[in-house]
């Protein structure tokens, strides 16, 4: 069965990998990053250079884009795009590890949470978006890694591979820091293959993270006037955000927090916009709205009623029971970190952990249903048949979500602002760049079908 | 199981260059301005296409029913987007008087004001006040062409 679960996942996995190699590098939130580190003399000040943004402390994101720039050779498309798909498929393989597929039951409900990870909307920005790699994929790879490292047999190694999975991810994007949360949820919840002495020094790690963050170099958070974020119905700009909460911040961050978890749990607030209330205002309600409010809903619906049933049948547990309490810190650590800025790829994480608190549910019900009563197991049926119906409709959506990034990047190399051709180490790159964007002709969204807008969202 | 099935037969497919999600379209200058497709008009115009030139345009893509001939100008005008206009003006596109009148007239159903200036600042020649029929179209159509009607494609 575990070969069936492989496959299946390597036949989605390929298929947006296939989407993913037909977008172009995008300029926007990219090319200025992959052009400002060509003016490095060296990996140690691309390193350096990243300690002395304002606000963030990312200095192995401008090494590692580096590191792909020059081994490149020039082909940066290329060897951009081929990190992309190589980190996608490697996430969903350990996705699948992580899983410890045996059972035809196991199957099923693998197949069920391979959907909802695809599907589920903190996943899309992963494929449509890239910094020019993206880190968050990254992150949320070293986070299954670590977790498959907990499942595991005890000993030094593991061990030290937690040390460096935490250190490399905490220094790449600050979501790495999350990586320490599933390491001790999962020490927390009766995994030892990460041990004590292991929980240790990845929490000395994360204090050494924040003395030097915090005290050596102080370089601090971000503020509330540097982005735009939504309340309710509506996106405020930074002076917004000040005039209305300058006085009372806790409130704010209370509701990115509070946004951050319904996202995953309903898909509903996006980002801190609600969606889906805002068409039904203004009577534009979408089948893709309603798709993804129902199935998420029926999901989470089914995750609380398997978490309990867990909770009462104490000596019925297994491995996979402990999913549900680890997607639950993640889910609450990674909210928090979004305290300031919402967007959904910062919460992929916390979607990624919810698709295993799925797999759990679903196969916990599954095991269970032979000895359930007529009526629940049709009840049960029928949400099933629903919730799975939604994932496979999103997932089929994240290629018509593709296709649209696809259209928008290549769009955007049309008209390459000056200011990236300044510098003459600048020019051949962009140049490269963009001369691989145009050449890589995509589906404009006239030709997409109309059904496709109604039902995929974009 | 029925996404991956679907994904597996899409991947065969991707194989012999056919991926069904991602078909190539082929777009002529006019159908690229025409679909929004700023990358590609400009990728076809720094090939050196002919901004001025008319070029088949499918059924769907500016209004028409059947396949018409437009130019790339005529196309912008007809989707309102005065960025393709000037990107088509800086890379020498012309129009005569009568083509300039008739698509001045047209485009006086978009009621956009931009669009209506960029056409005015590019009148080629100085004169009065433009009569308008009320019939005239973006398009030329292609008569006596059995192939006009032959490249059907559905659009939104």
């Amino acid at each position: 069965m575990r070969r069936r679960a492989y496959l299946l996942a390597a036949v989605l996995a390929l298929g947006f990998a296939y989407d993913v190699t037909r977008i172009p590098v995008q300029v926007t939130d990219s090319l200025g990053d992959l052009l400002e580190v060509q003016v490095e003399p060296s990996m140690a000040s691309a390193f350096a250079s990243g300690l002395t943004i304002p606000g963030f402390l990312r200095p192995l994101k401008a090494v590692q884009t580096r590191l792909v720039s020059d081994l490149s050779m020039g082909s940066y498309t290329l060897a951009f795009r081929g990190v992309h798909v190589v980190l996608l498929l490697l996430t969903i393989w350990m996705f699948v590890r992580v899983m410890q597929v045996d059972t035809g039951t196991d199957l099923a409900a693998a197949a069920f949470a391979l959907t909802v990870l695809l599907g589920l909307h903190t996943f899309a920005n992963l494929l449509r978006e890239a910094y020019p790699i993206n880190h968050f994929l990254e992150i949320m790879l070293f986070a299954l890694i670590a977790l498959r490292l907990a499942q595991g047999k005890p000993g030094w190694l593991p061990d030290t591979a937690a040390a460096l999975l935490l250190a490399v991810g905490a220094l790449v994007v600050e979501s790495g820091l999350l990586i320490w949360v599933v390491i001790v949820a999962a020490w927390l919840s009766g995994m030892r293959g990460i041990s004590t002495r292991g929980l240790v020094l990845v929490t000395l790690l994360l204090c050494g993270y924040a003395y030097w963050r915090f005290v050596v170099i102080a370089s601090g958070v971000p503020t509330l006037d540097e982005r735009s974020s939504a309340v309710w119905l509506r996106v405020l700009d930074p002076e917004e955000i000040s005039e209305r909460f300058g006085g009372n911040q806790l409130l704010f961050f209370g509701y990115n927090i509070a946004a951050a978890v319904l996202s995953v749990l309903l898909s509903e607030p996006r980002a801190g916009l609600w969606v889906t209330v805002r068409a039904y205002l203004d009577s534009e309600l979408w089948p893709w709205m309603v798709v993804a409010l129902v199935c998420s809903t029926v999901t989470t619906a089914l995750i609380i009623t398997a978490a309990i049933s867990s909770w009462r049948d104490r000596t019925g547990r297994d491995g996979s029971d402990r999913f549900y309490f680890i997607a639950v810190a993640v889910i609450a650590a990674n909210a928090v970190l979004t305290y300031g800025y919402l967007k959904n790829d910062l919460m992929s994480l916390a979607g990624c952990f919810y698709a295993l608190a799925a797999y759990a549910a679903v196969r916990r019900l599954l095991r269970r249903s032979s000895g359930m009563r007529p009526l629940t197991v049709a009840v049960l049926g029928v949400l099933l048949l629903t919730a799975s119906a939604g994932w496979a409709v999103r997932t089929a959506g994240l290629h018509y979500s593709l296709r649209y990034a696809a259209f928008k990047n290549r769009n955007e190399w049309a008209a390459v602002p000056e200011r990236w051709l300044d510098r003459p180490e600048w020019r051949p790159v962009t140049e490269r760049l963009r001369a691989d964007a145009l050449a890589r002709r995509g589906v404009a969204p006239r030709f997409f079908p109309t059904w496709q807008a109604r039902w995929f969202e974009e | 199981m029925i996404v991956a099935v679907i994904e597996a037969g899409s991947l065969v497919l991707a194989l012999g260059g056919n991926h069904p999600s991602w078909p190539d379209y082929q777009l002529n200058l006019s159908e690229a301005v025409a679909v929004r497709d700023t990358a590609e008009t400009t990728r076809q115009l720094e090939a050196g296409e002919d901004p001025s030139a008319r070029r088949r345009v499918r059924p769907g893509l500016m209004g028409n029913d059947v396949e018409v001939a437009a130019s790339p100008l005529e196309a912008a005008v007809s989707i309102g987007r005065i960025e393709l206009m000037g990107l088509l003006f800086e890379r020498g596109a012309r129009l005569s008087q009568p083509e300039w009148e008739r698509l001045r007239c047209a485009a006086r159903a978009l009621e956009d004001d931009a669009v209506l200036a960029a056409l005015d600042a590019r009148r080629p020649v100085a004169g009065d006040i433009v009569v308008c029929s009320g019939n005239e179209q973006w398009w030329k159509p292609i008569e006596n062409e059995p192939s006009a009607r032959t490249r059907p494609l559905v659009v939104r």
